[in-house]
């Protein structure tokens, strides 16, 4: 007679009545290939619980937070693309960060999850849901260009770059769509895609 | 071997294993119910409290789940979203914690099953996912100190292994070992019966001791 998988899985987690474990302990040890699972799985479990984290903090766990409330204040008051105008995050929501030095701070632009998970419809044109940066010296700023039909993103207190390096557009995601991005000359970016992204720099091709 | 179906509720009770947020040290503020009803109320406030206070856990549930940082922030995202607008039904039959989790679960699921992230041939040596414990898909500029784990042999190992299971068997596995859930909690997480969880949890458990047998037998 065999335990059932019920009696097997609370003897192994040792949850059994002392009667029911030794009754089953028993049948166990008729088992020849079932004898050392109870020794086995106590070292498995403890390894499992060492080396796997149940708990783990995102990344820019405070912009988390505020594209979260962005997003939950857009649920409740919903209006036309067209009529957004520039939006900038309140200073409380950034960070000191060590700029990178003689470049443009990472900045993490989250943008809507635009036919990627949920149920919003595809929106015409990009759309921001929030911008983030974690050095305190650098704002973002975006606004909707109707006549693009892009949202256009400011950056304001970036490093000039020099000569050598282009911005860099990276999904933050391997499965995220490509981006496609420019800078002019005033720092004016535009992005078409979907995706997060990192914005860095790369030294620029000859 | 037998399978009996077991009813939602079993006599038998495990000694609460799972670490309950409430109680520890670095909790603090409101319970989850007092906040629940501030929310339910309309106080966002309340609601980022309660995002602080199991951002943590859902996050870490969903990148054990599908492997991705960025991805996994999408998710849980999605989650607490989903979690604000059924709030108004929440009718507290079971913790918050509970009733969150059962959400990230089900949005993970979701998204995995629209991914086709099944395993192919469970038991096939050669299909495996390159684990790098230290990729990133974004960049963390700070060190977290969830992070700073040993990045062993062992790791690797159990974690590809569990990559091997399809994703009913891994939620199992993960909620009992890695989270600490109950049985019941189990069931109530995923929506199926603790018979179905004790299945999933007994084939999952046979599938890593075969992938594993080896790493053990050589200690």
């Amino acid at each position: 007679m065999k335990a059932s998988e019920d009696q097997w899985n609370r003897w192994i987690d040792g949850v059994l009545p002392a009667d029911e474990a030794a009754a089953v302990a028993a049948m166990v040890a008729e088992d020849p290939e079932s004898q050392d699972d109870q020794a086995f799985f106590a070292r498995l479990s403890g390894d499992m619980k060492a080396t796997i984290p149940a708990e783990r903090t995102p990344p820019f766990a405070d912009f988390f937070n505020s594209q979260l409330q962005k997003r939950l204040w857009d649920l409740e008051h919903p209006e036309p693309l067209e009529k957004r105008g520039g939006w900038k995050l309140p200073s409380w929501l950034r960070l000191s960060w060590a700029v990178p030095l003689g470049a443009a701070a990472a900045i993490v632009i989250g943008l809507s999850q635009i036919g990627l998970i949920g149920d919003r419809a595809v929106a015409q044109g990009s759309q921001i849901v929030s911008t983030y940066a974690p050095d305190a010296s650098v704002s973002v700023e975006t606004t909707f260009n109707a006549d693009a039909n892009a949202m256009v993103i400011r950056l304001t207190g970036v490093t000039p770059l020099p000569k050598d390096l282009i911005l860099s557009f990276e999904p933050a995601s391997k499965e995220s769509s490509s981006v496609a991005g420019e800078v002019d000359e005033d720092g004016l970016v535009t992005l078409e895609g979907t995706s997060s992204l990192e914005v860095g720099t790369l030294p620029r091709a000859n | 071997m037998n399978n009996p179906s077991s009813p939602a509720s079993d006599s038998r009770e495990e000694p609460s294993t799972a670490v309950d947020p409430k109680t520890s040290a670095e909790v603090e503020g409101p319970a989850d119910d007092e906040l629940v009803v501030r929310c339910q109320q309309g106080d966002t406030s309340a609601y980022d409290t309660l995002v602080t206070r199991y951002r943590g856990r859902v996050y870490g549930m969903i990148y054990n789940m599908v492997k991705s940082e960025a991805d996994a922030w999408d998710l849980a995202q999605e989650a607490f979203i989903k979690a604000w607008k059924a709030l108004p039904k929440f009718e507290a039959r079971s913790s918050f914690y509970t009733w969150l989790y059962r959400i990230a679960h089900n949005v993970t699921y979701d998204w995995m099953r629209k991914r086709k992230l099944q395993a192919e041939g469970e038991f096939d040596e050669t299909v495996q996912r390159n684990i790098d414990p230290r990729a990133r898909t974004v960049p963390s500029g700070v060190a977290r100190p969830d992070d700073k784990l040993a990045h062993t042999e062992l790791r690797v190992r159990i974690e590809e292994a569990i990559e091997k299971l399809s994703p009913d068997h891994k939620a199992v596995i993960l909620l009992k070992e890695v989270d600490g859930h109950q049985y019941n909690e189990i069931a109530e997480i995923t929506g199926v019966s603790i018979g179905t969880v004790m299945s999933r949890l007994f084939y999952a458990r046979k599938k890593l001791q075969s992938l594993l047998k080896d790493v053990y037998e050589s200690q």
